[in-house]
């Protein structure tokens, strides 16, 4: 037991190392993008729905957190279907959220109030079908009167929030400021950073391959020396089985002053048993010296117990 | 995945002299849901799924009916989680009669009976 757990740590340090470098996901642009500015991740946002669930949840910031909030969807829209959504190539106002996220740090408290919106989003004929199709599954299972399958409905329902992922070009825009502050919450903050970005998706219909390409560019609001962009743009592809899933990504940045980094990557996860999996990946960063980027470990799951609604 | 249940009072609906009534049942806030429609006087379920213009029968064959209909709301909409179904009545009043709720979590399903008698 004793050596499965140093071998499993040992595992996690290389895998803690391989995700230093830029992946896929660091392409897509977080739920409250502020907190990108001070190189921090949030490990949950809240996201009422009501105004006063939002000034509930204000109240909770002060302690480190981060909320998200759509104004659009603060008052009822009676007549805004599904199917509009899925037709709407603008949703600019539909996807718009307002986002504040804090954190603390020894004496200094961050705030990072930031925006997100969907300028352009389209799918394919095909995409559009797919989704149609799968729509159709979860209508029949929501048609049942009193008689609610949820186990069936929870799998059409991810089946049709994976086919809306699919088939899809989406450009989508987020700006942010960052302030700080020594004397405590929201006392004399300091609105020194501030940053955009641009991303990107293109995820074919029933085709393993996406890409992504995000743009951006922050700066500090009272100097010109230290602003920094950066062009990133990445592919990547997802094969999955029953037993076993292969994932590759390419990833690509150019920053200003000519720094240029690629990083290249396979993931393969192998089911031995319902509680052990296999995990192996191998990549190689390609703009520096000892750049392998390996891990070859096992997953395994420790309880039996399945959670159940109360 | 939690089931949260409302059940609507019975509404009046005053029926026009004569003429074709029809149902719609529009599911607002970019939610997702589907419908039930049956007679009360009937083992039959009238209709299933969505529901846009649904003949529901000339005014005189519907007087003294009673229509429930069960309305399935899942919450699919990450913005929010407020629920909001209408029901519209061409041929009788009121013409609409609205139903809101909210759930806790976004997976969540909102279900919806309610009833009619037409008079």
């Amino acid at each position: 037991m004793k050596k499965l757990l140093i071998f499993t740590l040992t595992c996690m340090a290389f895998y803690a190392n391989a995700q230093v470098q830029v992946k896929m996901n660091d392409l897509i642009i977080p739920d409250a993008p502020g907190l990108i500015l001070g190189d921090k991740a949030p490990t949950m946002v809240s996201k009422p729905s009501t105004p006063r669930a939002f000034s509930a949840s204000l109240m909770t910031l002060a302690e480190g957190g981060a909320i998200e909030v759509s104004p659009y969807w603060l008052s009822n829209k009676p007549n805004y279907t599904y199917n509009d959504f899925i037709d709407e190539k603008f949703p600019f106002l539909q996807t718009f959220t307002f986002s504040v996220a804090t954190y603390k740090e020894k004496n200094t408290f961050g705030f990072a109030p930031g925006i997100r919106a969907q300028l352009l989003k389209l799918y394919s004929k095909r995409g559009h079908q797919n989704i149609q199709k799968k729509a159709g599954d979860l209508l029949s299972l929501l048609s049942q009167g009193t008689t609610i399958n949820q186990d069936s409905i929870t799998k059409a329902n991810e089946a049709l929030e994976e086919a809306s992922q699919q088939g899809l070009f989406v450009v989508e825009f987020a700006a942010a400021v960052l302030g700080k502050s020594t004397e405590g919450y929201l006392k004399n903050l300091n609105f020194d950073k501030s940053g955009t970005w641009l991303n990107i998706k293109w995820q074919p219909a029933k085709f393993p391959v996406g890409l992504v390409g995000l743009a951006s560019y922050s700066w500090k609001n009272h100097t010109s020396s230290q602003d920094s962009s950066a062009m990133d743009f990445g592919a990547g592809l997802k094969f999955a089985k029953a037993k076993w899933d292969l994932s590759a990504e390419y990833v690509n940045r150019r920053e200003t002053g000519g720094k240029h980094y690629d990083r290249l990557a396979f993931a393969v996860n192998y089911a031995i048993n319902e509680n052990i999996v296999l995990v192996g990946s191998v990549g190689k960063d390609l703009s520096g010296v000892n750049n392998i980027i390996s891990l070859l470990g096992f997953k395994v799951g420790l309880s039996r117990n399945v959670a159940k609604n109360q | 995945m939690k089931v949260q249940k409302k059940t609507n009072p019975l509404v009046e609906i005053q029926l026009a002299e004569m003429g074709q009534i029809s149902l719609s049942i529009a599911i607002g806030n970019a939610q997702f849901g589907g419908n039930q429609v049956k007679f009360t006087d009937s083992d039959q379920i009238f209709h299933k799924g969505d529901v846009n213009n649904l003949a529901l029968g000339e005014a005189d064959s519907l007087r003294g009916r009673t229509l429930e209909i069960i309305t399935n709301v899942l919450d699919i909409n990450p913005g929010t989680n407020n629920i909001i179904v209408t029901d519209y009545f061409s041929g009788g009043s009121p013409g609409q009669i609205v139903t809101t709720d909210t759930v806790s979590n976004s997976g969540d399903i909102c279900s919806i009976t309610a009833t009619y008698k037409f008079k």
